[in-house]
């Protein structure tokens, strides 16, 4: 009898449970906290200027009047779903591309599809990225640049998409159930899917870290709708108002220290996932 | 044709397709932009405290306007563009530097940044390589594993992030101040690139130190299956000194981890603008920073077509260095 991973196996460990606890408790924090607030934290002077972290404002307020307390939730849930919309519009370019070059029987369309994913992948994204968000900044939404990003962003995966399907097509297991006369939706269904299962999910959380990245370095730099609030404007305002030379390290501290635990919450879960999808496909279809 | 010159005609070609599509979406974006560039410009040098005649305004505009080339039909506008920026170099004024050239401004800072950028790459690919083969065969699993550890816990983590943090642990926490260089008076294009390389130290420390991961634990899985492989055994029957298998395995895994040397230049390009930000590195990312600050449209367009160049001259370097590596481009008939 072999051994099967079990669910209920998965949902015990610690390395799974202990990341989905903090993970669920990020996505509450960001999403359902900020809707029971009556004030907009990203207005200044509601709060009194550059206080250390005390009881009333648990992280402290910065030098324009802010509680960080307040502000890091909302800023977590724009850089949140810029990242999630940028993955996904990614993502699903990334499939249609590498998909249509790895299975098309042209040569010439593999080639230009190719051609066209090696050209995104040199191009210097984010300085084109910087460019656009800062010329449109008055017509940018959120979601807007999480899909401006993804329009950008799907060079890497297009191409790891390529190759996976390209070797997929030509394993030995494929050409058995396809010779053994299964039907073409079955092997689709068995073979395919959850083999592709494990790239859908590496490749949405890859492309959700590159957006964050781009979010915040665009940020940093100033190029960006300035007067929302994102991880990165926090991280520029604080800088732009001397936070570290003012010693207000707390207005810089929350939102990076936030991000990353968000961030590699996201990846343990990610990781942990993916072993039992591996083990599943494994032990059931292999 | 031999293979190699084959190979090298392909990457110039890819080269100059990433440029002209550089230069393309460059066009589209400055065509795109939500308000008249002549007016703008105009409206900036009065803010200035510029005392213009009406006259000399009306001239301005129209300088302006045959300078984009606006009045004509797109596609001559676009020809135009393709003109000025591959052949004449001609970008316009800077709105920020005003008579300077855009040209002369990014042309400055362009070798800067190619520089820090192509050691960045490669000594940090390097460092990731080196180290996971090392890691994979070594006898000391704790230390192997330990560096793991940290490969994967920093891996995710978006390198402004990692870099602003490490600028808060080194400047408030261990207290040690920034190694500069001061300036010295340069008089041959050798003591220039001394001088370059110790700009470029501190920036570059950063870059490794946050740039070696992905590296590390892509060597560290081939390495490891390497090892298994039958070629590897053989030798190691054949009683091959341990120094000569592991030059083997590295030899043999660095194929496929080159490809991502090239392909992930402009994940470091992202990394290295930053850097020079936040070190003040005379580099397109130093120049970019003033360009936003100053809503120099006409800098930023200059800078993302160098920004395309850079990392297309980057990359054919590096893909020009290849066939050293491969053996199988080299030699007709294989491959």
């Amino acid at each position: 009898m072999a051994y099967v991973y079990r669910f209920k196996e998965l949902v015990l460990k610690p390395s799974f449970i202990i990341p989905l606890v903090i993970f669920v408790g990020m996505i509450i924090y960001a999403f359902v906290y900020p809707l029971t607030l009556t004030i907009n934290p990203g207005r200044w002077y509601y709060a009194p200027i550059a206080q250390p972290p005390s009881l009333k404002h648990p992280f402290g307020t910065t030098s324009t009047g802010q509680d960080v307390f307040l502000l890091v939730p909302i800023a977590l849930r724009n850089t949140i779903t810029i990242s999630f919309v940028a993955a996904v519009i990614s993502v699903l370019i990334a499939w249609g591309i590498g998909s249509v070059a790895a299975l098309s029987q042209s040569q010439a369309m593999r080639t230009a599809l190719l051609t066209l994913t090696d050209i995104i992948c040199v191009l210097p994204g984010l300085p084109i990225l910087m460019v656009i968000f800062f010329t449109w900044r008055d017509y940018l939404t959120i979601p807007l640049i999480g899909v401006i990003m993804g329009l950008l962003g799907w060079g890497f995966t297009a191409r790891a998409v390529y190759s996976i399907l390209y070797s997929l097509r030509h394993r030995t297991f494929v050409l058995t159930s396809y010779f053994t006369g299964l039907a073409m939706y079955k092997i689709v269904l068995k073979d395919f899917i959850p083999y592709l299962l494990r790239y859908l999910i590496i490749n949405i959380v890859g492309t959700m870290m590159w957006a964050m990245g781009n979010e915040v370095t665009a940020s940093i730099f100033g190029a960006m709708k300035m007067e929302e609030v994102t991880i990165g404007t926090t991280i520029h305002w604080a800088m732009y108002y001397q936070a570290l030379l003012l010693g207000i390290w707390w207005w810089l501290a929350m939102p990076i220290i936030f991000l990353v635990i968000f961030v590699l919450s996201l990846y343990i879960l990610m990781i942990e996932i993916d072993k039992y999808i591996f083990a599943r496909a494994r032990v059931t279809w292999g | 044709m031999h293979p190699l010159i084959k190979y090298v005609l392909q990457r110039v070609a890819l080269a100059l397709l990433v440029v002209w599509v550089g230069i393309t979406i460059t066009f589209i974006l400055s065509r795109l932009m939500p308000f008249n560039a002549a007016e703008l410009f105009i409206s900036r040098m009065l803010a200035q405290g510029h005392s213009l005649t009406g006259e000399e305004i009306e001239n301005m505009k129209k300088q302006i306007l045959e300078l984009y080339g606006l009045d004509k039909p797109i596609i001559v506008q676009y020809a135009i563009f393709l003109r000025n920026y591959m052949i004449t170099g001609e970008m316009g004024p800077s709105f920020a530097f005003f008579p300077s050239n855009v040209k002369d401004i990014i042309g400055k800072a362009l070798p800067w940044s190619i520089t820090l950028l192509l050691l960045a790459s490669v000594i940090s690919w390097l460092v990731g390589n080196g180290l996971g083969v090392v890691a994979a065969l070594t006898k000391h699993r704790k230390i192997s594993s330990v560096l793991e550890n940290i490969a994967i816990a920093f891996q995710p983590i978006p390198f402004a992030v990692l870099a602003l943090s490490f600028l808060i642990f080194y400047l408030l926490v261990l207290k040690l101040p920034i190694p500069g260089a001061a300036f010295v008076s340069i008089t041959s294009p050798f003591e220039m690139f001394i001088y370059m390389l110790r700009r470029a130290s501190f920036p570059l420390l950063v870059l490794v130190l946050f740039g070696w991961f992905g590296g590390f634990v892509g060597m560290k899985a081939i390495a490891l299956k390497m090892r298994e492989e039958d070629f590897i055994v053989y030798a190691f029957l054949q009683g091959a000194s341990t120094r000569s298998i592991r030059f083997m395995i590295f030899r043999n895994s660095i194929l496929p981890q080159f490809t991502t040397l090239v392909l992930g230049i402009s994940r470091v390009f992202v990394g290295s603008l930053l850097v020079e930000y936040i070190f003040n590195y005379p580099g397109i990312g130093y120049i970019l920073q003033s360009a936003i600050a100053n809503a120099d449209y006409n800098l930023m367009l200059g800078i993302l077509f160098f920004a395309t160049v850079a990392t297309a001259v980057a990359a054919l370097i590096l893909d020009l260095v290849y066939p050293l590596i491969d053996p199988r481009i080299r030699y007709p008939g294989q491959g």
